[in-house]
Order: C-alpha cells, then structure tokens, then sequence
C-alpha cells in the first residue's frame, strides 16, 4: 500500500539543522494526523534512496536547500535530489517545498505541469531566523512554519498558506513595534516579510491531502543504518529486481533474435571458407537450425 | 581619531564579503571586494555595530573603542537561506 507522505530533511549544510529540527516537529504532525509517511534525513535525503520511494507517495514534503530547477538534498554541490527532469514523477501528488529557496520559480511549474495536483514553495530565498539576545526569533519562526504545516494535512492549500502568511504578519509587527529596542528585529523583519510575500501555491489551490484514514498508522523514521538497511529489504529488493528482470528480459529477447540470425549466417561462412573439418560441418548442419540451407554442399 | 577595521567572512568558507552593509552607530559603509570597511571613529566611547546582508544571519555587537589605536573586528557570517 502506498505511504501517505515522503519527508526529506537534509542536516549537513547550514542552516540546514534548524529545518531538520523543523521536520522533527512535521514528523510529530503526521503522527498526530494519523498519516503514514517515510522520512529520510542527512546523507539519506539523496537522490538514490529517495527516488525509490518517490513515486508511491501522495504528499512530497523537503525542507533544505534548494535552486530555481531543483531541490538539492544533502549534496548542495550537485544539486539533483529532484530536477525539472524528474518533474513527472510527481504526477497527482502534492509537493511542498518549505523551507526551501526558489523552487517554486521553474522547478514548481514544472512539477504542476507534468500533472502535479499542486506545488507549494517560494519563488525567491526563504529564510531561517536566529535566536538572539533579547528575543528567540528562531522560535517564532518554528512557530509560524509550522502553523503552515498544522494547516496542510486538515485545509486546502490555499487555505494552509494564506494561514502562514498571516502568522508571519503577526510577528513582522511585532517585529516593527521592537525596531528601536531589539538590534536584530531590523533584519528579522525583512527575512520574514522575504518568507511570506515569494511563498505561493501553484496548480489548484483547493487541493487537500488525500487521506486513506488509519486507525494504526505506521512510520517509518530513517536513521543512516535503518536507511541503509532498507535499500536491502525485501520490498525494495523486489522492486529493484522488478527493474533488473524487466532489463535482462530484454537484453534475453534482443539476445536471442541477434544470435538465432547470426550464428546460422556465421557458421555457413566458417563451413564454405574451410575453415572447418568435414566432421565439424556435418555436426552444425545437424545442431543448428539453418546452417544446412546456408552452407555449400560438398 | 581611532581606526576600526570591519573583515567579514563567510562563516563556512571563510571568503570574504563584498558589498556587505556595515553600520558603527548610525555611521554607514559597505564592505570593500576584500570584505574589509574602515572607519574612523573617536576613542573612549562604545560603539554598537550592526552587519546585514540578506542572505546572512544578523551580526549585532557593542564595542569599546578605548584609544586611538587601530582595532580589527573579524565578523563570521552564519548562512541563513535555503
């Protein structure tokens, strides 16, 4: 059966830790939503492990770096955990790009127009928010992603991000009312105002999480072992033999016709340029279909 | 007159930092190619430094500037994008 959700977290590159501890707390809603998910973090929230899983998910969810044609995974210097390329393995799911910087400029359309029932990301940088002396930004800014995050698995879309746009918009004025006393509000300020006017939705707005409503739902947290280890389970096992069937079946077919045209032809050639003993000859004709009717007759 | 030297870096990379917003108490200048910005700042006061690039975490600081010696303020900037 399908899983309900993916959610990858990359955690190396700074300030990939604050959105890593920001799934952990995702993590903690779906379980609370009931909904059964995979998630892969750190060095798993690559490519090859992720792309094994992606297409049996109906909510794609990532928050790390990212560009305007890709989301980038762990490895920020290829960049390619998802690519424009890729955009069609996302057909009928929802993908939620957050935090994530730029993704919803040509990697978004991309995704929706190769059937995505929506994408949900920024069209410029997003930004974290630094705890500092004389107020914890970081922990507003915990808080009003994850009023986005509450909102998608119960709302619309639409609804979840005009949600985060107003929580922002609440701590942007506190923020405004504090640019005198707290040194840091200046730049929280715009960081936050950066975070809510570049979010968007693309693709259909009234688009909610499909829910199959379990009663027990099942998670599967991946650590780098249980990872590791799940590339060699028996369901991922099968699938990749599925693969490697479906290519050496194939190769079997294409095998099979070159040789049952080639080694008649090949063989008659050896037999009338001598190369041969009668013996030898006599054996082929009787063996292989098709030697007799193509080789000489002495 | 005292001198202050502003070096701002990348925190991870440790290249230096154009074009970088630097305020020492409403004086205002941004960094040079070499990631450096100079200011001349009389001695005995404390001086609160503000350094904001959009893309980095805020770097707030108050200083001493206690004589008319050149002084260098090395600020790391933390990434803050995605």
């Amino acid at each position: 059966m399908p899983e309900e959700s993916l959610l990858l977290s990359p955690a190396l590159f700074p300030p990939t830790q604050l959105s890593y501890a920001l799934m952990n707390k995702v993590e903690s809603l779906l379980k609370e939503a009931n909904m059964r998910f995979v998630r892969f973090s750190g060095l798993l929230a690559s490519r090859e492990t992720a792309f094994i899983h992606l297409p049996e998910h109906r909510l794609f969810i990532y928050g790390g770096h990212a560009k305007k044609s890709a989301l980038c995974g762990e490895n920020v210097f290829a960049c390619n955990l998802v690519t424009v390329a890729d955009a069609s393995i996302f057909k009928d799911q929802i993908v939620v790009a957050n935090p994530a910087c730029e993704s919803a400029a040509e990697l978004g359309p991309a995704i929706v127009k190769a059937g995505a029932k929506a994408f949900l990301g920024s069209t410029e940088n997003m930004c974290a928010h630094f705890n500092e002396a004389e107020h914890p930004y970081m922990d507003d800014w915990f808080d009003y992603t994850l009023t986005f995050y509450r909102s998608v698995f119960n709302k619309t879309m639409g609804e979840a991000v005009e949600d985060w746009k107003s929580a922002i918009t609440g701590y942007m004025d506190l923020y405004k009312s504090h640019l005198d006393d707290w040194p840091n509000a200046d730049w929280n300020y715009s960081a936050a105002k950066m975070n809510r006017d570049n979010f968007a939705v693309l693709g259909d707005p009234q688009a909610m999480v499909p829910r199959t409503g379990h009663s027990n739902p099942t998670t599967k947290e991946m650590g780098l072992l249980e990872g590791l280890s799940s590339l060699f389970n028996p369901e991922t096992l099968r699938k990749q033999w599925d693969s490697v069937f479906r290519s050496l079946f194939s190769f079997s077919v294409a095998g099979v016709a070159v040789a049952t045209l080639a080694v008649p032809v090949v063989t008659g050639f050896a037999i009338e340029r001598g190369w041969l003993t009668k013996e030898q000859a006599q054996v082929a004709k009787t063996v292989i279909p098709g030697v007799a009717a193509l080789a000489p007759t002495p | 007159m005292a001198k202050l030297n502003v070096k701002v870096v990348d925190s991870y990379s440790k290249t230096a930092l154009p074009y970088v917003y630097v305020e020492v108490d409403g004086r205002v200048l941004t960094t040079g190619l070499d990631g450096v910005a100079i200011f001349d700042l009389p001695a005995g006061v404390s001086y609160t430094i503000k350094v904001r690039q959009a893309l980095y975490r805020p770097w707030t600081r108050t200083i001493q500037i206690a004589q008319e010696v050149p002084y260098e303020q090395l600020v790391e900037l933390e990434k803050a994008i995605y």
